[in-house]
């Protein structure tokens, strides 16, 4: 069956000239070999021959192949893995790697993979696998629990629900967005039902610290990134704030095969890593100082004469004016008389040296081109000049360029060796490599934006490659991992029918007939970008289709840890804390959800929220405590499926159809089959909620209930609920296949991929970045399935304006709240001593050994490490606290205390606690997990909003609980008084 | 006294090269290799293949001065190594009792660790520890380890009841699990500690290069699995092999400890290292692993080795070509693997 | 038939394989020196039983990779002229049952010289009863018939002290074999 090609999203494709994206070359998968024993579905049992080596052969058998992967393990990878079935049990797997060279002169991705991925079966069949539904008896988190069945559990929960959004809103319906995502039915089926029975979005991004606000600040876009073959391309990588060997393993090679290439490698960072290792210069700089080196080495640039001035003056804001009396940038409503609203607030000016007189800048928020493109003069990055305002006023004005270089000027080497703890030798080497350098590309990875001030420390990362021309440059640029559009996954959310009526009915609900007209002038007049449109669509629905918020926000308003967090941050900024939410929340730039208490009703989806939450008790004592109903849906027990009141067990990840979520790094797609059927009575998330809609509509009709408003933003009716969620009855409960499919054949990147072939190959090569609709996708029309996928590069060649205020790769930010606290520009601040004034920083990293919490209870790999939770530390440090290796150590700070293990490492430097993340606290004496003694400091200025790229978004800009600015204090600990009891 | 040689009537040698600049310690050869052959509950400890922290105890612990040849190459009465503190012992968790314990008063809530409590040593207990004062020279890096496979291999001599092989196809050495009678002289004497002893049935097994793929033309999983792709393997003999061309050709590979004088089949090439710093945090001439234990590793050829694989390096800096430099980089992946003319490691 | 025997400790000279000769190095104290032994027959039917002094028997070694079980075994020639030291060479057979500690049956043992041991489920008829009692192994075997014992009348006898790590050929043995007299 053909799909009708008219989703919204291509809808807008026919109407936009600008679009190509007709007339691709047909994507050919060859086939490198074919040993017909290893074919998807075919088996291999090799004959018998009754000797002792027939017996290990026998051990290399099985009944059949499914390709498959770990499509919801979250991690930022995707690896294609055959896995292996014997008499209905998954032995093993291992990599199908069919993976191609990219382009020549390139390595190519094979076989990609991990030790976690080569062992899900021991998560699968593991000790903490659920495979029965089951109710909690007695108080919850008692540890007691009756199995019942699906149907009593499905009515009860659907009781409960309809009690409790009669009472309180569908607001309070709390959904974490977190782990076990992936881009396929499944995660339809959890999003869909949380949008259509009018529960709310709280986007955890920037909660758990992955959201790259400095990326979003300076391009507009929080995940930059393409194919991580691009890494070999460059002659001068430098892994600022990543650790490739531990965190991305199946990318890590081309770093080190970049060396064999001719390419310097450098890592900075305050441990001396796995990567670091393999470097040619180790940085050992000090926790939290990153933006100091970073504006040093911008400095260097300038100094030496190696700033790229032509794509300086193209690209950035530097050739922007500034007005220097209040240091806002010289607007539109200081020149023009009568202009729109739109341009008096966004039309900011450029000066033309001929005529001195300031020139509307092309490509800003207000301007009439939508392209970056000058002509007739050559606006100057430094300077200062008079203008005459429409008041009649004279005032001066100065360029970026001219303020960013005065910003920089106290960076000297030696100010900067100071900062950070390193020699002026060691910080010259470094800023001359990498200004010398031709193409300069830093690793900069979600977990690089774990402080308060990451921003910041992007920020001037972003600034050093901008100044040399490095963004948009293949081989060269920023890597923190694009995604790949997957624009069929937010079709399948929002769809209420099937067929062509459905899409035109959210199409519909999205844009009104005016605006799709406005959306087509924009793109055939040139004065936006395709990208950019959908972007504003995109932004559209975000704030009027969906009820979305995030998770910082909602636990400042609910954990009790206002005053914390209040006190935390006092005297760090001009204002409390508390000035800025309510601004902000006034002003409409973060809305408050839920709008009239804490969330009464928790569907988790995978993710442990008490695992992660920070100020643990807290958040048990406040917002735990007050929900009413809590529905554990996974695959495993963890510390909040121990606090449920009902545990739905989800299928595992080889007993369901999915989409592992889209990397850049990897640019295929990367289907799921279903090698087994589910275990015991698990069902597949699209099955559960599939049941639990279906039973809430009965009630609802049964009960003739009202239709309710969401939160705010659109009418929910649960009598329609099961309606809506299934297309009028076209997806049946078992049709998770069928969603996956749909999703797929909306979304333009996967153009003609059908899952009866991915089930033969797993994997298959994106025909495109696809539309690009959200800012956190990867901005890249031109790449079409060939070749490295460099992103940017055709914002470079056609000029098309960044999605920020100027329209430009942005280092200054003259919002309010930016420039009151002096964060207009990059600069280096101080790590705050979230916690209290303690001697360690506590610092964490993601693990080697998990991806999150999945992995990290399972027997195999924990006897790969100490069996228990480990606190790393220099031995010099430990010693001197009369902590022996192996021995307990009790982590003490203003909010706590609690009990790790240390393991001697002198990777570790010296005054820090390093750990590696997502340890559940069941793993802890007393359950206590680190987090309970982690602030989760919050940044003011992540609440500013109104002006371009500053504004809230999913996935895009939020306010944050940064976990790395951490201090504790250090004793030994002999453990007597908690062993637990025989 | 020297020792008796091997009669060997081996056809051709299967060989691996390891390539220590690009292991993560990801461990997933130790994976790869244990669900492919050890998941029996006596192997429970045991790692064919490991990945170890060096400088270190390595796994079992203490494994270079515990086996049964001195450093002279001379035999010596070798160490079997104990579960608690030699190998580590596989650990227990009793995850249901930790679930059902949620409800207890906080003191009284019992964790998930070990139920053996206070565990000493395990496969990887060394992970990241390493040597040296911050930040000036402290170093470890990572050192995957699998049977080498030897010409004159110590375990097979020391089986009283010639219950260990060596294929004459490949020259992989194999425990006859019908033949042993668990008596653990191999154990005692190999030098690199790589056989290992199932206490469940009484006999020993060791890393059989993941024979019954060798056969079909497929790498061994730790190879194939390895996303580092630091793994090459071949034919010794094949002069359009990876082996031959890292071993021989460009003498950029060398074997563990060749002073045991036994003919590891498994070769390595050595780790480079950020520079050193001085005591004032100014990066010096020196690399962080010393030479003299690059050399108390590799023997004395290390020297050589290295000091190719940075001229090769230079010479790829300065924009010349370098076929050693291509064959590290392995843009073809499949290339690192040539066991079977036309094999590609492709199952599907 | 009772009778003391002084044990000694098998040569390892001779072993095969160049390890456990330089390794274990001849001439040692053997792990057990003495050894009380007693046959009777009735019919065809043999009682051949062992003690000996062990301070730490070991009957488990089912958990550790360091451990060896307590073994005791008796061997008759299955010609007039096998060679008791290397238990018999090439068609000249010995026969054997032997005792583990961890096991509640014998085992038949059959070999032609070293290294050719082979271990069997015993016949029907053959069984084996142990006792440690107050630091003494005694081991009896009932072997409803034993035809190498009957045509050619005489034994052997080697004990594996586990704590020791006896085993294979590092074992305390009887010098030779001996007749048995009924």
């Amino acid at each position: 069956m053909t799909q009708p090609q008219t989703t919204r999203r291509n809808f807008m494709k026919i109407t936009g000239a600008a679009i190509a994206a007709s007339g691709l070359p047909l994507f050919h998968f060859r086939q490198t070999a074919q040993a017909e024993d290893f074919v998807a579905g075919s088996s291999r049992n090799p004959k018998k021959l009754d000797t002792w080596e027939d017996l290990y052969r026998q051990r290399w058998s099985w009944d059949s192949i499914a390709k498959s992967s770990h499509g919801w393990a979250n991690c930022r990878s995707a690896c294609a893995w055959d896995v292996y079935v014997k008499n209905g049990i998954v032995m093993r797997e291992e990599q199908t790697a069919t993976y191609e060279q990219s382009e020549p002169g390139v390595p190519d991705f094979n076989p990609r993979g991990c030790q976690k991925g080569a062992c899900y079966t021991d998560v699968m069949y593991g000790p903490s696998r659920l495979t029965v539904p089951m109710k909690r008896v007695g108080k919850r988190g008692g540890g007691q629990w009756e199995k019942i069945s699906w149907e009593q559990a499905i009515d009860e929960i659907a009781h409960q629900m309809c009690d409790i959004v009669t009472e309180h809103g569908t607001d309070t319906i709390y959904q974490d967005l977190g782990p076990n995502f992936d881009h396929g039915g499944t995660t339809v089926g959890r999003f869909k039902f949380q949008m259509k029975a009018g529960g709310i979005f709280a986007d955890m991004w920037a909660e758990i610290g992955d959201l790259n606000l400095g990326g979003t600040l300076t391009l507009g876009v929080a995940h930059i990134g393409g194919s991580s073959d691009e890494w070999f391309l460059s002659d001068y990588n430098v892994v600022w704030m990543m650790n490739p060997s531990v965190t991305q393993m199946p990318d890590a090679h081309f770093l080190y095969e970049a060396r064999y290439g001719g390419s310097e490698l450098t890592v900075i960072d305050p441990q001396y890593t796995a990567t670091a290792m393999h470097a040619d210069n180790w940085l050992p700089i000090a926790t939290g100082t990153d933006a100091a080196l970073g504006m040093c080495v911008a400095r260097h640039i300038w100094d030496s004469g190696k700033l790229e001035e032509d794509y300086v003056r193209e690209q950035t804001d530097f050739t922007i004016l500034v007005r220097l009396d209040d240091g806002r940038m010289l607007r539109g409503s200081d020149m023009l008389e009568d202009a729109h609203e739109d341009k008096k607030e966004n039309i900011v000016y450029i000066w033309n040296p001929d005529t001195k007189l300031p020139v509307e800048a092309p490509g800003s928020e207000g301007a009439d081109s939508g392209q970056l493109i000058v002509e007739g003069f050559v606006p100057p990055i430094e300077g200062v000049f008079p203008v005459t305002l429409l008041s009649g006023e004279e005032i001066m004005v100065s360029t970026v360029g001219s303020l960013m270089k005065e910003r920089l000027d106290p960076f000297t080497f030696e100010a900067v060796a100071d900062l950070t703890g390193m020699s002026i030798e060691l910080v010259k080497k470094f800023a001359h490599g990498f200004a010398n350098s031709e193409r300069p590309m830093i690793h900069s990875s979600w977990g690089s934006n774990r402080f308060m001030h990451s921003d910041l420390m992007n920020r001037t990362k972003l600034l050093c490659l901008a100044m040399k021309g490095a963004i948009g440059k293949k081989g060269a640029g920023y890597q923190a991992t694009g995604l790949i559009d997957m624009a069929g996954f937010g079709s399948a959310l929002q769809l209420d029918k099937s067929g062509i009526i459905g899409k035109l009915e959210m199409m519909a609900g999205m844009a009104t007939p005016s605006e799709v007209l406005d959306i087509m002038v924009d793109l055939i007049k040139g004065r936006k970008s395709t990208v950019e449109v959908l972007l504003e669509v995109g932004e559209k629905g975000e704030t009027e289709a969906v009820c979305a918020t995030n998770v910082s926000q909602l636990d400042y308003h609910y954990q009790g840890i206002k005053e914390n967090l209040n006190k935390e941050v006092e005297g760090l900024y001009p204002r409390p804390l508390d000035d800025y939410v309510k601004e902000a929340e006034e002003k409409g730039w973060h809305d408050k959800y839920p709008r009239n208490g804490s969330p009464k009703i928790f569907l988790t989806g995978g993710s442990s929220l008490i695992r992660r939450s920070n100020q643990t008790q807290k958040f048990l004592d406040n917002i735990w405590a007050n929900i009413d109903l809590v529905i554990g849906i996974d695959q495993k027990m963890n510390i909040t499926l121990m606090n449920a009141d009902y545990i739905l067990p989800a299928a595992g990840w080889y007993e369901k159809s999915g989409i592992k979520y889209t990397m850049s790094y990897i640019p295929y797609l990367h289907y799921c089959d279903a090698a087994v059927p589910p275990l015991g009575q698990c069902k597949d998330e699209w099955e559960i909620y599939w049941l639990l809609s279906k039973r809430l509509e009965e009630i609802a009709i049964e009960r003739n209930m009202p239709v309710m408003d969401g939160c705010g933003r659109y009418d929910v009716d649960w009598k329609t609920l099961h309606q809506s969620y299934s297309l009028e009855g076209h997806y049946g409960a078992k049709d998770v296949e069928k969603v996956t499919q749909d999703i797929i054949t909306d979304s333009p990147s996967c153009k003609g991929m059908l899952i009866e072939n991915l089930k033969k190959t797993g994997v298959e090569k994106f025909k495109s970045t696809g539309l690009n609709i959200s800012p956190s996708f990867l901005f890249n029309d031109e790449w079409k399935g060939e070749g490295v996928l460099s992103p940017f590069t055709h914002m470079i060649k056609d000029k098309w304006r960044w999605p920020t205020f100027t329209g430009r790769q942005s280092f200054y930010l003259d919002h309010p709240w930016f420039l009151e606290a002096d964060e207009a520009m990059p600069t280096h601040r101080d790590s705050p001593k979230a916690g209290g004034d303690y001697p360690f920083q506590l610092v964490s990293c993601h693990s080697r050994w998990s991806v999150h919490s999945t992995w990290r209870d399972v027997p195999l790999l924990l006897r790969l490490q100490r069996g228990e939770p480990a606190l790393y530390l220099n031995p010099v440090e430990a010693k001197k606290l009369e902590i022996g290796d192996g021995e307990w150590a009790v982590l003490t700070n203003d909010l706590g205390e609690v009990r790790m293990r240390v393991k001697y490492s002198s990777m570790v430097r010296p005054n820090v606690a390093y750990y590696f993340h997502a340890w559940d606290p069941n793993q802890f004496p007393e359950h206590k997990s680190y987090k309970f003694i982690t602030p989760g400091i919050m940044k003011p200025l992540g609440l500013a909003g109104g002006q371009g790229h500053l504004r809230f978004g999913i996935n895009h800009y939020q306010p944050g609980a940064f976990v790395q600015d951490t201090r504790v204090g250090l004793r030994p600990w002999k453990g007597e008084e908690l062993i637990a009891p025989a | 006294m020297a020792r008796e040689k091997y009669a060997t009537n081996v056809k051709r040698q299967v060989a691996m090269v390891l390539d220590l600049n690009k292991c993560l310690g990801c461990q997933t050869c130790t994976i790869a290799c244990k669900k492919m052959w050890n998941t029996d509950t006596g192997s429970g400890y045991a790692y064919w293949n490991n990945v170890e922290t060096m400088p270190g105890k390595g796994y079992p612990a203490n494994w270079q001065t515990t086996g049964g040849i001195d450093a002279e190459g001379k035999i010596k009465r070798g160490e079997i190594p104990t579960l608690d503190t030699g190998y580590g012992r596989a650990w227990t968790f009793d995850h249901q009792e930790v679930f059902a314990s949620s409800g207890n008063e906080p003191s009284q809530k019992i964790w998930i660790q070990p139920k053996e409590k206070n565990v000493k040593h395990g496969a990887n207990w060394d992970e990241d520890e390493g040597v040296g004062t911050y930040p000036e020279d402290n170093h470890y890096f990572y050192l995957p380890r699998i049977c080498n496979h030897c010409e004159e291999p110590a375990c097979l001599h020391a089986c009283p009841r010639g219950a260990i092989v060596k294929n004459e196809e490949n020259g992989i050495v194999m425990v006859n699990q019908d033949r042993c009678h668990g008596y653990r002289f191999c154990v005692e004497a190999c030098p690199y500690k790589k056989v290992y002893f199932d206490p469940k049935r009484q006999v020993a097994n060791k890393c059989i290069f993941c024979a019954p793929r060798v056969e079909e033309g497929v790498a061994p999983a730790c190879a194939r699995q390895c996303p580092g792709r630091l793994r090459y393997v071949g034919f010794m003999d094949d002069e359009d092999g990876p082996i031959w061309k890292l071993v021989k050709k460009w003498g950029v590979a060398v074997p563990l400890h060749p002073e045991y004088g036994i003919g590891p089949n498994v070769f390595y090439v050595p780790p480079m290292s950020p520079p050193q710093l001085d005591m004032h945090g100014v990066p010096l001439d020196e690399p962080r692993i010393p030479m003299a234990f690059l050399e108390q590793l590799f023997g004395p050829a290390v020297k050589d080795a290295m000091n190719i694989l940075l001229e090769e390096r230079e010479r790829k800096k300065a924009g010349e070509s370098s076929e050693l430099m291509d064959l590290l980089i392995a843009y073809d992946w499949n290339e690192n693997f040539k066991l079977d003319d036309g094999t590609r490691e492709v199952f599907s | 038939m009772k009778k003391k025997l002084d044990l000694i400790s098998a040569p390892t000279g001779l072993q095969p394989g160049n390890y456990v000769k330089e390794a274990y190095v001849d001439p040692r104290e053997p792990s057990t020196p003495k050894a009380d032994v007693e046959v009777t027959q009735n019919g065809k039917a043999w009682q051949l039983t062992l003690s000996w002094d062990c301070p730490d028997p070991v009957t488990d070694v089912s958990d550790d990779t360091h451990r060896f079980i307590d073994s005791v075994a008796f061997m008759a020639p299955g010609t007039p002229d096998a060679v008791w030291i290397t238990m018999g060479e090439e068609g000249k057979p010995v026969e054997a049952i032997l005792w583990r500690a961890d096991r509640e049956a014998p085992l038949r043992v059959v070999a032609e010289g070293w290294g050719t041991v082979e271990r069997n489920e015993p016949p029907e008829g053959w069984t084996v009863t142990s006792a440690w009692d107050k630091g003494r192994w005694t081991v009896t075997f009932n072997i409803a018939e034993w035809p190498a014992l009957e045509a050619h009348q005489q034994l052997a006898a080697a004990v594996w002290r586990g704590a020791a790590r006896n085993r294979a050929g590092l074992k305390s043995v009887s010098p030779g074999w001996f007749p048995i007299e009924a």
